[in-house]
């Protein structure tokens, strides 16, 4: 955290934002991680249902 | 007055606009963003980050349910452009991409405007209806902690053709028709399931309704001749309880004639295991400060047993004081330390290989809201009382909303229903301001609220940070990419 204020500090979000105007999406975030969710496939449950 | 048109065109019969309306094909659609130039942006409101032991940064949106991971070199300039001051931008590279998932918004979007769009476009759909039948409201099992009194055994015949004909009224509106049943032990009134389930498959069949179906059991007459049945039946979501060891669950868990269950759950479930069909098992351990001791060898038994087969997933519920005969004599983990336990338990699974039931990843809008709090959600127990809550059933006078009619109507006490079903995250300046608004609707409980006039809160909020470092770090394998969902919250309106 004491790392991302300084930059923070020192750059302009404009200034990243140039930066990184070119960087592709794939090179920017784990493409392997990153995960829209799932949809709507169950009813939610009350935690304490039983049976 | 006069149009200048000399007369010629009849322009009380026809608009002179129409001599411009060009040759009669569509105009190319207008863009539905501004021009890319320069746009003000801010984050989010529904942001949550984290960041990894080898420092990466970790986002996760609960608006739009995405997530994402940035390697550590990355992270400083995406934090900076994360800030809350805003700044001014093209939407290109990084912005366009974090704007895509929601975590960048332009300036001037109200979020929570698009919360209540969201909210109501599922909440008050007319054409879903979810019903979870008390097959039997009897059950095999006399379980330490339950809540529920057995008063009534398998669902009346005229309750069953009543829902029937109801099914049979509303079918042509629907899109979607859901089947929970539930109990007491709903294979207990098996006799009901068989003489409904086949109804429901055809019916929304023939009207080519989504149909989807599952069953909470104990799993004790879930023998192989009925698992054939039931999965033929379109019941192909289960939950079933298993509390451990075979000596801890049989303290928890055992028959009402005093004996063990233990042995015979797992050997239906071996047997679940031959078959070919596409189903779940969400196998659920509820734990308690003795069971819990020996979470380990538990994990053991299902990796050895049911390990290789990812239809069964696992899930892990402290057991609580929930309103039974036994709760004085329960021993139940503290609040201080339920969800570290929880936490541990599910490393270790994951770290076998196990699939776990709730990951951060089947997080979206509305997933955390209570099915009591919808509108289009009954619980019809064996002798026709309509009830929107499971645990209150019929205990609570509130709960019991209305009654069946042998003509297939739902007769409804209005107030009650709009007590269970109220937007209640609109009066509650905790819930407008929390992060995971989007996640609970605020409704992740009514009958908390109702009990306690507080903020029913859905344990997310307080592990959400966690949850994303065990989604990045606590992963066995990588998840092969899921179909793509769209993402735009008026879309994410579809409920099975």
């Amino acid at each position: 955290l004491a790392e991302e204020k300084a930059m923070n500090d020192k750059k302009k979000p404009e200034d990243v934002a140039k930066e990184l105007e070119s960087v592709a999406a794939d090179e920017l975030a784990d493409k392997d991680l990153e995960e829209a969710s799932g949809g709507l496939e169950e009813v939610a449950t009350n935690g304490n249902c039983l049976c | 007055m006069s149009l200048g048109l000399g007369g010629k065109l009849p322009v009380l019969q026809r608009s002179p606009l129409d001599l411009d309306a060009g040759d009669g094909e569509a105009p190319p659609p207008p863009p539905i963003t501004a021009a890319p130039g320069e746009v003000r942006w801010l984050p989010s409101r529904y942001n949550v980050r984290a960041v990894t032991s080898d420092g990466r940064l970790v986002l996760w949106n609960g608006l739009r349910g995405t997530m994402s991971v940035f390697p550590a070199a990355q992270r400083p300039k995406i934090a900076t452009l994360l800030g809350q001051k805003g700044f001014a931008a093209p939407p290109r590279g990084a912005v366009k991409f974090l704007h895509e998932r929601g975590f960048l918004i332009k300036e001037g979007t109200d979020e929570y405007r698009r919360i209540q769009l969201g909210f109501g476009q599922e909440h008050y759909r007319t054409d879903v209806l979810q019903l979870i039948l008390l097959a039997s409201e009897d059950c095999n099992f006399r379980c330490t902690y339950c809540y529920e009194d057995f008063a009534r055994g398998t669902m009346q015949p005229w309750v069953r053709t009543a829902v029937k004909k109801l099914v049979e009224s509303r079918i042509g509106n629907l899109r979607s028709l859901s089947v929970g049943w539930f109990g007491g032990e709903p294979l207990y009134g098996f006799e009901a399931i068989e003489d409904l389930a086949p109804f429901f498959v055809e019916i929304a069949r023939e009207h080519s309704v989504h149909f989807g179906s599952h069953m909470t059991t104990n799993g004790y007459l879930l023998t192989p001749d009925v698992a054939a049945k039931l999965l033929a039946w379109g019941i192909v979501r289960y939950q079933i309880t298993i509390d451990g060891l075979a000596e801890d669950h049989d303290r928890n868990r055992p028959t009402r004639d005093g004996q063990g269950s233990f042995a015979t759950i797992l050997e239906n479930l071996k047997a679940m295991t031959e078959r070919t069909e596409d189903y779940t098992v969400d196998i659920r351990f509820n734990f308690d400060p003795q069971n819990s001791r020996s979470y380990r060898e538990f994990l053991d038994i299902i990796e050895r047993e049911l390990g290789d087969d990812e239809r069964f997933r696992i899930r892990f519920r402290a057991i609580g004081k929930w309103g039974g005969p036994n709760d004085e004599n329960l021993s139940v983990c503290g609040v201080d330390d339920i969800w570290g336990m929880e936490r541990e338990m599910k490393r270790e699974a994951r770290k076998r290989g196990l699939t776990i039931a709730e990951e951060l990843r089947q997080v979206h809008m509305g997933s955390h809201a209570c099915y009591a709090s919808r509108p289009y959600n009954f619980v019809v127990g064996a002798s026709g009382k309509l009830m929107k809550c499971t645990v209150d059933l019929d205990k609570h006078d509130r709960n019991v909303v209305g009654h069946m009619q042998p003509d297939g109507r739902m007769e409804l006490d209005q107030d009650k229903l709009a007590l269970w079903t109220e937007p209640a995250f609109e009066h509650d300046s905790k819930c407008r301001k929390c992060v995971i608004l989007p996640v609970c609707q605020g409704i992740y409980c009514p009958q908390i609220r109702m009990d306690t006039g507080e903020s029913p809160c859905s344990p997310l909020r307080s592990q959400v940070k966690h949850e994303l470092l065990e989604a990045v770090e606590g992963r066995h394998q990588v998840v092969p990419p899921q179909t793509p969902q769209t993402t735009e919250v008026q879309e994410r309106v579809f409920v099975e």
